[in-house]
């Protein structure tokens, strides 16, 4: 029972953190620098989740995170879950074959998610959008890129310190998960 | 010896990763439906857009408040007292006269029109690139409801899509997404514009044999009574006929710049308002956008 609850509030923590910084990227980023790429601030969250997690429990948080996300953008829900769950299935391939602990790959990581998702919602959009997307602002992707990697290292901390807080355990091997 | 196991938690997992989100992508016909279940999650992710936007407008009022005080301390150290209190004053005057003059063209624009608005302040942005949307802090407790037209002086800026307790979204005219029935000024001819990029529109289904010509004027036709009639969305920069087509494509440079706003009305009511210019001259003229730029100006706006 206590476990089990320890999960829920670690889950709680993590989806109030979710809000927070969905809200974080899409109004104090354009109160401050106005237009200006942002760092994908909600996908370090889903970094965090495929790496230091169970499958079941990424897959899980995925799906959490596309319901919180699709509130703040134009991206019709099922597009964002099937582009999320593609790019947290790019990653645990990714972390499959090349793993190290600590924030360095994390890092990494976050940046390899970047453009798994632009990638992915390319695809996506190529598929089943009547007007697929045509621009593709190269600049604002690699600024997205390199600010998304720059604060995934404090965040890195947080979410590991959060994890303290809530006693949970991060999978003991890399990789690990029940596929 | 069995021949078959079932692990009913690789099938789970299956079917969560490969057979829902394709269940919920082919049910999803329409892009524009909304979930039922991310509806609370909006309603609180604007209210934290809209709390955090007053926060980081007290954080700028207040830095620059600080810098103002700043300036006005080394003032006083090189000037005697009685005249830099003079200056601030008259430097005061000035910026209200400033502010004053740009408040007057969007509230003589709201007195002058017959149409019903709302004056709304930009508070979030979409959280991806590829698409373009502003939340505004206003909703359906303010009367906001789904596809109300947004504008500004200058021009056309989008149409609600989402409408929250105290938020709403708004979907700009250049979002791929997004389709606004158009007339071409001069020559009333018809097509729907979409939006293509992030600077760009596209001006569809014209008649291949219609009047256009490069910097004609695109203007709301007015259907339904959702935008005004006769209100400018953009000029035409390029004209693409294939050879075959039955239709032209027109590429449009939008009349304002969606992104850099700060604060748009809502049309609550368009009242069949018609900004066609007459004999005697345009109803209305469309006038040059405002910049707004302090705090206290969107306020006053908004109230």
């Amino acid at each position: 029972m206590r476990s089990f609850l320890q999960r829920l509030s670690n889950y709680s923590i993590f989806v109030l953190v979710l809000l927070i910084v969905c809200a974080l990227q899409s109004s104090l980023w354009l109160n401050f620098f106005g237009w200006f790429p942002a760092p994908q601030l909600w996908l370090t969250v889903l970094v965090f989740w495929v790496l230091y997690r169970e499958l079941w429990e990424s897959v899980l948080m995925v799906y959490i995170l596309s319901i919180i996300s699709s509130g703040f953008t134009a991206l019709p829900f099922a597009h964002l879950l099937s582009i999320n769950l593609l790019t947290a299935m790019g990653l645990f391939f990714v972390k499959k074959r090349l793993y190290w602990a600590g924030p360095i790959f994390y890092m990494l990581a976050s940046g390899i998610s970047v453009v798994f998702f632009s990638f992915f919602s390319y695809l996506v959009s190529w598929k089943y959008d009547l007007t697929s997307n045509r621009d593709f602002p190269v600049l604002g992707l690699l600024i997205t890129l390199l600010f998304t990697m720059i604060v995934s290292f404090p965040f890195h901390g947080f979410f590991s310190w959060l994890d303290k807080l809530t006693h949970k355990e991060h999978p003991t091997e890399a990789g690990t998960g029940v596929l | 010896m069995k021949l078959i196991r079932f692990d009913f938690k690789k099938i789970f997992l299956g079917f969560a990763v490969v057979a829902l989100p394709l269940m919920a992508v082919n049910m999803q016909r329409n892009s524009e439906e909304e979930v039922w279940f991310t509806r609370p999650f909006s309603f609180f992710g604007g209210l934290m857009q809209n709390a955090l936007s007053s926060f980081s407008s007290g954080v700028r009022g207040t830095t620059a408040m600080y810098l103002d005080l700043i300036g006005v301390k080394t003032e006083n150290k090189a000037l005697k007292v009685e005249n830099s209190e003079l200056r601030a004053q008259l430097g005061a005057m000035t910026e209200l006269k400033v502010e004053n003059e740009r408040l007057n063209k969007l509230l003589g624009f709201k007195q002058s029109s017959n149409m019903e608005l709302l004056a709304a302040r930009v508070v979030g942005k979409d959280l991806f690139l590829e698409h373009q949307t502003l939340t505004v802090n206003r909703g359906t407790y303010h009367k906001i409801k789904k596809n109300m037209a947004a504008l500004t002086v200058g021009g056309v800026v989008g149409y609600v899509y989402r409408a929250d307790l105290y938020t709403s979204q708004i979907l700009l005219f250049t979002d791929r997404y997004a389709a606004i029935d158009a007339l071409i000024q001069r020559s009333r001819a018809r097509g729907i514009v979409e939006g293509s990029s992030r600077e760009v529109a596209t001006l569809k289904y014209v008649k291949r044999g219609d009047d256009v010509q490069l910097g004609d004027l695109v203007v709301t036709s007015g259907l339904y009574n959702i935008f005004p009639k006769g209100f400018p969305i953009g000029r035409v920069r390029q004209m693409k006929k294939s050879q075959y087509g039955m239709t032209q494509e027109l590429e449009l440079i939008p009349a304002v710049d969606p992104l850099n706003l700060e604060e748009l009305f809502i049309v609550l009511n368009a009242n069949t308002a018609d900004f066609t210019p007459t004999e005697t001259g345009t109803a209305i003229p469309p006038q040059p956008q405002p910049q707004a730029n302090t705090q206290r100006e969107l306020k006053e706006v908004t109230r």
